[in-house]
C-alpha cells in the first residue's frame, strides 16, 4: 500500500508548544484550589526498626498543616498486591520498620516547600539499625540478615524452566563455556521527576489524582486495591506533557496511594514534587543482576543449548509489575539465535537497595550482556571470528515466524541482511586491519558486535510465568495487550483522538494524526489528538499505557481500527447518498469519489454533516454522530501455556550493532570511535521520530555501558546521589553514530509496524563490552561487569600485566 | 572510611590519659561541641557542629568510652544523628611513654557514614574525616600544652 | 531541595559589602557565582543565617594589565576570562585551563574569585593560579592585605580568609613568564569535576634544555600540590621517558589521596603520573615552538 502519511518524516505537532514555554507538565497544573505542598522525610538507615516517631514540633511549624506517619497508612491502605505466590508487606510509607535508604517514613503538609521542609527537619526518629545487605549473592545466602521476617527468605520468587532436552545437548556439545557476568544497577533520570497533586473528597469517598503516570494500568488496579477502594474511585488524570520518563514513572504509584491517603488525612489537597535527590534515591530502577552462563557448542560455532541461572535484585520490596524484570524477555531468551534447548533459573532477591520497576529496556540489557558477551567468548575459545559465529547461529529469514524453545514467537526478521549492513557500514575487514596495526604499535583498537532481538508489544500474560502452572490454574489466566482508541468527528467537521497510551516525549500525537490522516484522506494538521489521559474517560484497559515500545504495533494499530471504522461509516452514508456500492469508492483529499467516475463525489464535510445535523437521511440502523472506539489486542498474545512456554511480546525487532573503540591502557579511557547500528522495527512510521527515538535508547545504553551506576556501599548507602557522582551522558559523551534501517514488515500488527525505542539501551552495554573486549585481548581481559569506567579497565590492565609477569617469571 | 594516626604529647602517660578522659577536654576538642554531660559511667551526650567550611551539620551525638584500660589504652565511640544523616565513628587510642616527660598517642578509626552526607558528598568525605578526627587530636594538643604552661 | 530561611542582601560597592560582612559575615555567607554554593544552599548542607550577594559589585569586575602583573577583578565571570584577548596573550595557560571549569552556561556566572575562596581540592583555577605564583588581595573593614596562594589554601574547601573579608583581585607576576604552558585534566565526563588535573609552565633554551619550570597537581590531596623539588629535578637537562617517570613519581611521592566512587588511591596516583608527563611534554613542545618563532 502506497502510504501519504504513514512513514512520512513529519515534523512532530508537540514540538512547537514543548520549545515555546507552553508544554503543560505536572507542575505547571493548579486543577483545584487550597493546594498543599509535602515533603517526605526519609530513612537514612538502610534497615532498621522504628522505634519512635515523633512529630509535635514539626506540626507547630509556621505554615504546617499536619504530619502523616506510618501508623495512619496502616490504618487506611492494604499492602500493594504483587503477583508472587509469596508476597511481603509493601505500603507506601514505612510501618514499623525501614528496608532501604531513602524509604519514606513521614509526610509533612505545609504553604510550601520550604515550610514543609523546615518542619521536616524537626521530626525526630529513633532507628534501631539492623544489619543491611546489598550483595545479591549475600543476600540468598543462609545467614543473610532477613529483610521480611513474615516470608523469612529474602528470595521474593523462584522458578526453574527446563526446554528441549537440554542435558542431553550438553552431554554432547564439542565445548562447553560457563562463566558469571554482573550487571549494574542503574536508573532512566528523566529531566521531570515524580509529580502527584491528590485530593480526596470525603463527601464522595472518592480519590482525584493528577500525575505523570503512564501505566501499564493493571498498576491501577493495584493503587485501588491498597485503598482499598472500588476502581471507579480513584481516578488518575495525567498530563499531556510528561517529561520523559523510560519506565521509570511507573513507579509512581505508591506515592499515588501515599499523598492520597495524606490529602485523606490531612483535609486538604496536596501537591509533591519529587526533587532530584529523591529521584535518585527512592523513585525506581532497574534491576542489578548476577548471570551464570554455560553455553553447549559444537566446533563449528554451532550453539546448541544454553543454561541460565539469573538472580535480580529487586530491592528492599517486591513490588509490581516486578518480578516481571526475569520475564519481560522470558520468550527470547536465546537471542536471535536457533538454540532448541534452553535451561533457567530465575530468581529475585531482596536487599536493602531501592526497590525496582519498568526501566528501557527492562531485562533486555541483564539478558544480553552474558548472551552477546558468551558469544564473543566462543569465538575466541574455538579461533573463530565473532561475525562468523553470529552468522552460523542466527534465524535465517525463512525460517519466520520462529518460535523459540520457551514460546517465543518471532513474528517476521532477516537478521542476516541485517548483520550484513551492519559489518558492511563499520567496514569490518578494514578495522581489523587497522587494529592489528594498532596492536604492533602498542595501541589497542577493538571492535565489538551484537546482534538482539528487540521484543515490543508486551503480553500481560508474561508477567504470571512467575507463578507455577499449578499456582497459574488458581485464578483467572492473563492473556493480551488490548489497547483502545476513539476517533470521533465534532458537528463542524473537526476531527478528533483519543489515544491511551500516555505518551511520555515519544511523539504519539504526532503518528496518531498521520495515521488517521492516511485513513481519513485528509491533512494530519487538520487532526486534534487528546493525549492526556482520564482513567474515568478514556478509553483504556488493563493494558494502557507507554511502556515495551508498545505505541509502534499495538497503540497505532487501535489508533488504526479506530479510524478504519469511521472511514468504513463515511463510506456507507456515501454509497447511501451516491447509491454506488462501497467497493467502488474511495477517499481522498477531503472527498469521497466513484473510482473511475471522478465526477461523482462527496466531499467528508457533506457527509460528517449528514451524521450530525441530518440523521435521519443515514443508511438505515446507523447511529447519528461519528464516534468510534476501538480495542485491539494480538492473537499471539496468550496466556502462558503448562509447559511454561510463552510468548511475551507481540512483535519483535532486531537490532544489529557493531562498534569501534580505542582503549588508552595508560589512562584506561574508552574512547568509541565510531557505532555503527542496523534496525528492523518493520514499518516506519515516522522516521524523524524514530530516529530520535534511537539516539535517546543508545545514549541511555552508552550510559550503562559506561557511566552510569547507583553505587550503594555495604551498609546500603546510596554514593552516588547527585548528579557530580551518578553519571548521565550528555551530549559530548554521544560518539559518532550511523543509523541504518530496514523495515521487515510484522505480519501480526495492521500497518506492519513493530516498536522500537528499547533497541540500543539494550545492546549498547553489551556490544561496547564486547568492543574494549576485542581491544585488549592481547592482555588475556575479561569483561564481564559494567560498567567500564576507566578505574576499572586500568585495573583489569594492572592485574593482566602482573599476571604476564607472573607467568614470564615461571617460565624462564 | 578507616585511618591511624599519632600525636605527642606533652605530660606524663598517666595524666595524659586522665585529661583525655575529661568531659571539658572533650567537648573543648570536639568540633562544634556546644554541650557535652554525662549521662552515664563513662557515657555522654553532646550537641556537634560538624563539618567544613559553610558545609556544617548539627548532629546530636552519643559518646562512649569503652575497654578502658589506664593508662594505656582506650576505646572511643561516637553516634551522631542529624538532619544531614548519621556518623559511626569508633578510635582506638593507644599511649605510651616518651622522653622529656612526653607521651606518644597513637590512633585507629573507623567511621561509617550515613543520609545526605554520604549520598552527596562521597568525594570528599574520607578526606574530611581524616581532618575531623586528627583536628581533635591537634586541639587536644593545644589544650595540654595550654595547662602545662598555666601549671 | 529547598533552602533554610536567610536573610538576603545585595550591596552596591565593596564599602558596603566590607560593612555586611563585618555584621554578618560570621553566621552569613558571600554569593558570587553560585555555582558551587546554591546547590549546596538547596541541599540544606549549609544553613547561613545570611547570604551577601556581590554579583552587582561592577567594580569588581575587570581584566587588566598593570604594574607588570595582569589583575583580575573576582567578580570577574569566568568566560569572560577565557574568551579574553588579553589573557589569551599574557598568560594563555589560564584560558586553557578555564577551558575546562564545568560548561559553557556554568561559566557565564561562575567567578574568578569565587572559585579561588570555594577551594575545591580539584579546581582548576586554584590550582593554575597557584602555579602561577599568583598572590591576592583581601580587603576587610579595617585592612587591605596581601597573600601569596602558596600560602592560602588550607584544606578542603578551606582558604585563609576570615569571614568579615573579601577576596577582591588576583594578580599574576607577568615577569618571567614562561614560554611552555600546558594544562592537563581528566574527568569523568566533560565538565565534570576533575579526578586528576595538572598545571605546567616551562622555559626552554635554544638546545632544548630545561632552564626553569613549575607544576602543580589537583585532585590527589585536600589542595593543589606544587611540585617544587620534583621540577627542579628537570633543570639543565633534556627531557627523556626515564625522568619524566622520575619527576612524576617524586611529584606523587608524599601523596596520599583516598578512595572514591571515581578512583581508587593507586588509580589517582597513576593518573597523576600520566598527566604529569603529558603535561610536561606538551609545555616543552609548546615552548620550543615558541622559543623557535621569537
Amino acid at each position: 500500500m502506497q502510504h501519504q502519511q504513514i512513514g512520512k518524516a513529519l515534523k512532530r505537532v508537540e514540538d512547537p508548544r514543548l520549545t515555546s514555554g507552553e508544554g503543560t507538565y505536572i507542575d505547571d497544573l493548579n486543577p483545584i484550589g487550597n493546594i498543599h505542598h509535602v515533603a517526605i522525610l526519609r530513612s537514612h538507615h538502610a534497615h532498621a526498626n522504628i522505634k519512635e516517631i515523633r512529630t509535635e514540633k514539626a506540626e507547630k511549624m509556621k505554615g504546617v498543616k499536619g504530619v502523616v506517619v506510618g501508623k495512619d497508612i496502616a490504618e487506611l491502605t492494604k499492602p500493594f498486591p504483587v503477583g508472587v505466590s509469596n508476597p511481603v508487606k509493601y505500603y507506601s510509607l514505612a510501618i514499623n520498620k525501614v528496608r532501604f535508604v531513602g524509604e519514606p517514613v513521614a509526610v509533612v503538609v505545609a504553604e510550601n516547600r520550604y515550610l514543609a521542609e523546615d518542619a521536616m527537619d524537626q521530626i525526630e526518629v529513633d532507628y534501631e539499625p539492623l544489619p543491611a545487605v546489598v550483595d545479591i549473592e549475600e543476600a540468598m545466602a543462609h545467614d543473610a540478615p532477613i529483610l521480611h521476617e513474615e516470608i523469612g527468605t529474602n528470595i521474593a520468587n523462584q522458578r526453574f524452566f527446563d526446554y528441549g532436552k537440554t542435558e542431553e545437548a550438553f552431554e554432547e556439545a564439542d565445548v562447553v563455556i560457563s562463566h558469571k557476568f554482573k550487571f549494574p544497577k542503574y536508573s532512566a533520570t528523566p529531566v521531570e521527576t515524580y509529580g502527584v497533586i491528590a485530593n480526596y473528597q470525603e463527601s464522595e469517598g472518592q480519590y482525584t489524582v493528577w500525575s505523570n503516570f503512564h501505566g501499564p494500568f493493571t498498576l491501577q488496579s493495584v493503587m485501588a486495591a491498597a485503598l482499598n477502594v472500588s476502581s471507579n474511585q480513584l481516578r488518575l488524570i495525567v498530563p499531556k506533557d510528561v517529561g520523559g520518563s523510560y519506565g521509570i514513572k511507573s513507579g509512581v504509584f505508591p506515592y499515588i496511594v501515599l499523598m492520597s491517603i495524606v490529602s485523606r488525612k490531612i483535609g486538604v489537597p496536596v501537591k509533591w514534587i519529587e526533587d532530584r535527590q529523591e529521584h535518585l534515591l527512592a523513585s525506581s530502577s532497574g534491576t542489578d543482576r548476577v548471570t551464570w552462563i554455560e553455553a553447549a557448542v559444537k566446533n563449528d560455532g554451532t550453539v546448541t543449548a544454553l543454561k541460565m541461572k539469573m538472580a535480580d535484585n529487586v530491592g528492599g520490596y517486591i513490588r509490581a509489575p516486578e518480578p516481571a524484570c526475569l520475564y519481560r524477555t522470558h520468550s527470547n531468551s536465546t537471542g536471535a539465535y536457533r538454540i532448541p534447548n534452553l535451561q533457567m533459573e530465575t530468581i529475585a532477591v531482596m536487599t536493602n537497595k531501592c526497590p525496582t520497576g519498568l526501566i528501557r529496556g527492562y531485562g533486555g540489557q541483564q539478558l544480553y550482556f552474558p548472551l552477546e558477551r558468551m558469544m564473543q567468548m566462543i569465538a575466541r575459545k574455538l579461533n573463530l571470528d565473532p561475525a562468523e559465529v553470529l552468522n552460523k547461529n542466527l534465524i535465517r529469514k525463512d525460517e519466520f515466524p520462529f518460535e523459540t524453545a520457551s514460546g517465543g514467537i518471532y513474528d517476521s526478521g532477516n537478521y542476516e541482511k541485517a548483520l550484513k549492513t551492519a559489518l558492511e557500514t563499520v567496514k569490518y575487514e578494514e578495522f581489523k586491519e587497522k587494529r592489528q596495526k594498532a596492536r604492533e604499535e602498542g595501541k589497542y583498537l577493538g571492535i565489538g558486535l551484537a546482534c538482539i532481538v528487540e521484543p515490543s508489544g508486551s503480553n500481560m500474560g508474561y508477567v504470571t510465568i512467575a507463578l507455577t502452572p499449578e499456582e497459574r490454574a488458581k485464578s483467572l489466566p492473563k492473556s493480551g495487550c488490548a489497547e483502545g482508541a476513539t476517533v470521533s468527528i465534532d458537528p463542524m467537521g473537526g476531527i478528533k483522538v483519543r489515544i491511551s497510551t500516555v505518551p511520555t516525549g515519544q511523539g504519539h500525537e504526532t503518528v496518531s494524526a498521520q495515521i488517521v490522516a492516511e485513513v481519513l484522506g485528509v491533512k494530519p494538521e487538520t487532526i486534534k489528538v487528546i493525549a492526556e489521559m482520564d482513567t474515568a474517560t478514556s478509553p483504556w484497559s488493563v493494558a494502557s499505557g507507554s511502556y515495551s515500545s508498545r505505541f509502534g504495533p499495538i497503540g497505532s494499530s487501535a489508533v488504526f481500527q479506530a479510524a478504519q471504522k469511521v472511514r468504513t461509516k463515511l463510506l456507507r452514508i456515501a454509497e447511501h447518498q451516491l447509491k454506488v456500492p462501497i467497493q467502488n469508492l474511495k477517499i481522498s483529499n477531503g472527498k469521497v469519489v466513484v473510482q473511475g467516475h471522478e465526477e461523482k463525489q462527496l466531499s467528508l464535510k457533506r457527509l460528517i454533516g449528514t451524521a450530525h445535523w441530518n440523521p435521519q437521511d443515514l443508511p438505515e440502523g446507523m447511529e447519528p454522530g461519528i464516534h468510534e472506539s476501538a480495542f485491539y489486542t494480538v492473537s499471539t498474545a496468550k496466556s502462558p501455556r503448562e509447559d511454561d512456554t510463552v510468548n511475551g511480546s507481540v512483535t519483535h525487532g532486531f537490532v544489529a550493532d557493531a562498534v569501534t573503540v580505542e582503549v588508552d591502557a595508560e589512562t584506561g579511557n574508552v574512547k568509541i570511535l565510531d557505532y555503527v547500528t542496523v534496525h528492523d522495527a518493520g514499518k516506519l512510521l515516522n522516521p524523524l521520530i524514530v530516529d530520535g527515538q534511537i539516539l535517546g535508547g543508545l545514549a541511555h545504553g552508552l550510559g550503562g555501558a559506561m557511566y552510569e551506576e547507583l553505587v550503594y556501599d555495604k551498609n546500603g548507602q546510596l554514593l552516588s546521589g547527585s548528579f557530580m557522582d551518578y553519571l548521565c551522558p550528555t551530549a559530548t559523551e554521544m560518539p559518532e553514530i550511523t543509523i541504518k534501517h530496514q523495515e521487515t514488515l510484522s505480519p501480526v500488527t495492521p500497518l506492519g509496524a513493530k516498536g522500537l525505542g528499547e533497541g540500543n539501551t539494550m545492546s549498547a552495554p553489551v556490544v561496547i563490552a564486547n568492543a574494549v573486549s576485542d581491544a585488549l585481548q592481547p592482555l588475556g581481559i575479561t569483561i564481564d561487569d559494567l560498567p567500564l569506567s576507566p578505574n576499572k579497565i586500568w585495573n583489569k590492565i594492572q592485574e593482566s600485566k602482573k599476571n604476564i609477569t607472573a607467568l614470564k617469571e615461571e617460565l624462564t | 572510611m578507616n585511618g591511624n594516626g599519632k600525636m605527642e604529647l606533652p605530660g606524663l602517660k598517666e595524666d595524659v590519659f586522665n585529661s583525655l578522659l575529661e568531659p571539658e577536654l572533650l567537648q573543648k576538642c570536639m568540633m562544634g561541641c556546644k554541650k557535652l554531660e554525662k549521662i552515664g559511667e563513662n557515657k555522654y551526650a553532646a550537641d556537634l557542629s560538624v563539618g567544613i567550611a559553610a558545609v556544617k551539620g548539627k548532629y546530636e551525638a552519643t559518646i562512649q568510652l569503652e575497654d578502658v584500660e589506664f593508662p594505656n589504652h582506650y576505646k572511643i565511640i561516637v553516634h551522631g544523628e542529624g538532619k544531614p544523616g548519621f556518623v559511626n565513628a569508633e578510635g582506638v587510642i593507644d599511649l605510651s611513654d616518651l622522653e622529656n616527660e612526653e607521651t606518644l598517642l597513637e590512633y585507629t578509626y573507623t567511621a561509617e557514614v550515613g543520609g545526605k552526607v554520604a549520598s552527596i558528598g562521597q568525594r570528599m568525605l574520607g578526606g574530611v574525616a581524616k581532618l575531623i578526627i586528627s583536628d581533635f587530636f591537634k586541639k587536644a594538643k593545644k589544650e595540654l600544652q595550654r595547662r602545662e604552661k598555666t601549671d | 531541595m529547598k533552602p533554610a530561611t536567610f536573610d538576603y542582601y545585595r550591596p552596591d560597592s565593596v564599602v558596603e559589602a566590607l560593612q555586611l560582612l563585618e555584621e554578618y559575615g560570621d553566621e552569613g555567607k558571600l554569593l558570587a557565582g553560585g555555582q558551587s554554593f546554591i546547590p549546596i544552599l538547596n541541599m540544606r548542607m549549609s544553613e547561613p543565617e545570611s547570604l551577601i550577594d556581590i554579583n552587582h559589585l561592577k567594580e569588581l569586575d575587570y581584566i587588566k594589565e598593570e604594574d607588570g602583573y595582569l589583575k583580575i577583578g573576582a567578580v570577574t565571570r569566568q568566560s569572560k576570562l577565557e574568551k579574553s584577548p588579553l589573557v589569551k596573550k599574557l598568560v594563555p595557560i589560564l584560558v586553557e585551563a578555564t577551558s575546562f571549569i564545568g560548561h559553557i552556561q556554568t561559566r557565564n556566572r561562575g567567578t574568578v574569585g569565587g572559585s579561588v575562596v570555594h577551594a575545591d581540592p580539584s579546581a582548576e583555577l586554584p590550582l593554575t593560579l597557584l602555579t602561577l605564583d599568583a598572590k591576592v588581595t583581601i580587603k576587610s573593614m579595617d585592612e587591605e592585605r596581601e597573600a601569596n596562594l602558596r600560602d592560602f589554601f588550607i584544606t578542603y574547601l578551606t582558604t585563609e580568609i576570615m569571614p568579615s573579608e573579601l577576596l577582591t583581585e588576583i594578580q599574576i607576576p607577568l615577569q618571567h613568564m614562561s614560554n611552555g604552558y600546558a594544562f592537563e585534566e581528566f574527568s569523568r565526563r566533560h565538565g565534570d569535576f576533575a579526578l586528576v588535573a595538572v598545571a605546567c609552565l616551562l622555559d626552554v633554551d635554544e638546545v632544548g634544555t630545561v632552564t626553569s619550570g613549575r607544576l602543580a597537581v589537583g585532585g590527589i590531596d585536600a589542595v593543589p600540590v606544587l611540585a617544587e623539588d620534583a621540577m627542579d629535578l628537570l633543570i639543565g637537562k633534556k627531557l627523556s621517558e626515564s625522568l619524566l617517570q622520575t619527576v612524576g613519581e617524586k611529584v606523587v611521592e608524599d601523596a596520599e589521596p583516598d578512595d572514591d566512587l571515581h578512583a581508587s588511591k593507586e588509580y589517582r596516583l597513576n593518573l597523576a603520573k600520566v598527566l604529569i608527563k603529558r603535561a610536561i611534554q606538551k609545555a616543552y613542545g609548546r615552548a620550543v615552538k615558541r622559543g623557535d618563532s621569537l
